[in-house]
């Protein structure tokens, strides 16, 4: 290994390089003084642009700087979130982590030629120059693989602009520049040229800067002698002159979202997903509700906006896109962008920027959320501008105008009196906690639970399951109230806040302290958006109390007839509150049943279409989302299709029935098959 | 003076060996889920991402899109 081995214990002080050898300094001056200040005048357009957003208020700090600081570590610097998916993630993380140490590379230039320090020498030199030409390879790596991703392999979801045509080139150019430069000068020293090496000594050495030494060895053989100083102060031009272009595309380009991301991603990093932001309705200076306008885009969706890297990820999860809905969850994002930063702030944003089919075919499912490698959420702004057309427009489809009507009147959407909530129980000995009955758990049954049929079963299953391991519950019947879920979906806040702060002043008058429930939509609010109006409980979804009473050996599970089963995961249970794994660990329990998986499965589940009030509203464009999902449930296979939620439930046994495959496939709720396992049927 | 200039050898040292093991965990991630994830290895093959369903109303939104600066 001649040339590696020189870890020298003399004159290590030539074991370095000059810096800033040859370099046109006119040139230098005008990259710093022209490129700063031609990206600074970028930044500030959008800064400008932004003030209307700025002007109504600050971003709220959401979590604490140890979050913060972890979200950096995790998600900026190490780029957990965009590594999720396998090619475009390791492009990406070649293109950053090349970036980052090319950059931490530039520091210590810096710090070495201008600071008293002086420490770039001997085998330090050696090491980082061996680190950096390894990692500007990787960069170029990754940016020839993004090319290929552009130019020839381009996925759908990814639009083509002029300086995405101009971005990449320019990336990879100032790279390979970068290169050239070095291998000019190894070059220039090896033949002895002035200046080139400290000392004048013959660098061997440079061998562990491995890139730049292969290409001298090239440009030795091109060009020889004094005509490589030459050379060298050429390639630096180029260089130089490539690495202003850079600075510049970072002001006007989507580049920009290198610092934008990583500001969203930690700065403005939200403290949990299932709680859409509160409305104090009764301010006395509260002129509109929603987005009305461009001005009322706020500061920490004006940063969301910003952060976009348009990637395309959002779009290809999104279950409205994929059935032909006209939602792009990117593009909503792009139009209010560019319209953020191009029209006047009082451009009305629904109907004008985002059209009104566009906002009502969000099934709010947080796929999109979840894709996001830079923390956008599209869901919350998508249902600001619905608050905006519902509270103050009074545009909503007309099916909508009904389900508010039946919320209102009967404290729940079908419309049902609500004096027979209970009705489900009878017989069952359940206790009412108006009877002034103590119990340790409430059980919250839910609309769908109290009046739908098919889920009244799954409320007689999970008493009955309850009683058998001996849990203390009681039920609030008739004083119990819809959430308000799908009013607020929908963009109904009043109508939500009037619901809930009824069923705060219930649970707070009974001294509720735990809460059980067997609806996702029901567990989030009552977990995450209640304790905005003061009702702070402690609530656990169906699926993870009844995996906790089968591990505590309270619920022996039994088994059933040999089947295979799949599960359907649903958004307000998995992606809103990340449990994947209790309704598995419950199925799991049964003996006989064999869990397959689906294709889109756990945080990458395809939502059933019922989410952000989809329910309560008919679906006439497109592919229905229920035919999406069951025609996946139906291509596993499995007779069984369970899941954890009313509205899937009735989502997906409505389109397996619409496949003409309901002799076939069951669709049944977890507590439902372990029923009837554990007590021989229902 | 030496001792700054130790200190500053040993952190931008610290900071290149973390930083390359915390990304080398990163893609490590990112190639097993290709690897060993159904779902990952479809999205490695499937370039083209999921098949969408068209309609004029989706294709309004792709056409502006085209259009878009």
């Amino acid at each position: 290994m001649q040339g590696f081995a020189p870890l020298l214990s003399e004159g290590l002080e030539y074991v370095t390089r000059p810096v800033l050898w040859n370099v046109p300094l006119p040139l230098v001056v005008l990259v710093y003084v022209g490129g700063i200040g031609t990206f600074a005048w970028g930044a500030w357009r959008v800064w400008e642009r932004t003030r209307p957003a700025r002007a109504r208020g600050r971003i709220a700090p959401e979590v604490g700087w140890g979050r913060r600081a972890r979200a950096f570590l995790a998600d900026v610097l190490l780029q957990r979130r965009v590594a999720r998916e396998a090619y475009a993630g390791t492009m990406h993380l070649f293109i950053w982590s090349g970036f980052v140490v090319l950059f931490l590379g530039t520091v210590l230039v810096f710090l070495e030629k201008d600071t008293p320090l002086h420490f770039w020498y001997g085998n330090f030199y050696l090491a980082s120059k061996f680190v950096l030409n390894l990692f500007g390879l990787l960069f170029l790596v990754g940016v020839v693989m993004a090319m290929l991703r552009r130019y020839i392999f381009r996925p759908a979801r990814l639009h083509q602009t002029l300086s995405d045509g101009l971005v990449l080139p320019l990336l990879f150019l100032v790279g390979f520049t970068g290169f050239l430069v070095e291998g000019a000068r190894i070059a220039a020293a090896l033949e002895g040229v002035p200046g080139a090496s400290v000392g004048g000594v013959t660098p061997t050495f440079e061998r562990w800067a491995f890139v730049g030494w292969w290409l001298a060895g090239w440009f030795r053989g091109l060009v020889g002698g004094e005509s490589l100083g030459l050379l060298h102060r050429s390639l630096w031009t180029a260089h130089l002159v490539l690495v202003l272009t850079l600075f510049v595309a970072f002001g006007y380009t989507k580049l920009y979202h290198a610092g934008t991301a990583g500001a969203n991603l930690t700065l403005a990093r939200r403290r949990a997903r299932g709680a859409l932001p509160y409305v104090d309705l009764e301010r006395e200076d509260l002129e509109t509700v929603g987005t009305a306008t461009l001005a009322h885009v706020s500061a920490r969706a004006a940063l969301d906006l910003l952060a976009c890297t348009e990637c395309g990820r959002c779009q290809d999860r999104c279950p409205a896109w994929i059935t032909g809905k006209p939602l792009s969850p990117k593009w909503f994002v792009l139009d209010l962008r560019d319209a953020l930063v191009t029209r006047p702030p009082d451009t009305p944003v629904p109907g004008r920027v985002i059209e009104d089919e566009v906002t009502w075919s969000c099934t709010t499912c947080m796929a999109c959320v979840e894709a996001c490698p830079v923390g956008i959420d599209h869901v919350e702004q998508i249902v600001e501008v619905r608050r905006n057309l519902v509270l103050m427009e009074s545009r909503f489809p007309s099916e909508a105008a009904a389900t508010f009507r039946n919320m209102e009147n009967s404290g729940n959407p079908w419309g049902l009196g609500n004096h027979t909530r209970a009705e489900w129980a009878e017989g069952l000995g359940v206790a009412l906690l108006s009877s002034g009955a103590e119990v340790e758990w409430v059980y919250w049954v839910g609309c769908a639970g109290s009046f739908d049929d098919r889920n009244k079963k799954v409320a007689r299953a999970l008493a009955r399951l309850l009683q058998q391991a001996g849990v203390s519950f009681g039920i609030l019947g008739p004083e119990e109230l819809c959430t308000g879920d799908p009013a607020r979906r929908l963009g109904n806040e009043f109508l939500f806040q009037t619901l809930a702060k009824q069923n705060v002043e219930t649970l707070n008058r009974y001294g509720v302290k735990k809460i059980v429930t067997a609806c996702p939509h029901c567990y989030n609010t009552l977990k995450n958006e209640y304790p905005q109006l003061g009702g702070v409980y402690e609530v656990w979804h169906h699926s993870q109390l009844l995996a906790d009473l089968v591990k505590a050996g309270k619920i022996k599970p039994g088994s059933l007839d040999s089947a295979t089963l799949t599960y359907h995961d649903s958004c307000y249970l998995g992606r809103y509150n990340q449990v994947f794994a209790s309704p598995r660990e419950v199925l799991r329990s049964v003996g006989g049943l064999k869990l397959v998986e689906m294709p889109r499965s756990g945080r990458e589940g395809l939502c059933c279409g019922a989410g952000g009030g989809r329910m309560w509203l008919e679906e006439r464009i497109g592919k229905r989302v229920n035919l999406e999902r069951a025609e996946e449930a139906i291509a596993t296979g499995a007779p069984l299709v369970a899941t954890a939620c009313p509205f899937c439930a009735t989502m997906l046994a409505d389109g397996v029935a619409a496949r003409g495959e309901d002799e076939r496939v069951r669709v049944v709720d977890v507590a439902v098959v372990l029923a009837e396992a554990a007590l021989g049927g229902l | 003076m030496e001792l700054l200039n130790s200190a500053a050898v040993g952190v931008f040292s610290l900071v290149f060996v973390l930083l390359a093991l915390g990304w080398l965990l990163s893609a490590g991630r990112a190639i097993s889920r290709a690897c060993f994830r159904s779902y990952g290895t479809r999205r490695l093959l499937d370039w083209k991402g999921l098949p969408a369903v068209s309609t004029p109303e989706a294709s309004r939104v792709r056409g502006r899109a085209r259009a878009s600066p």
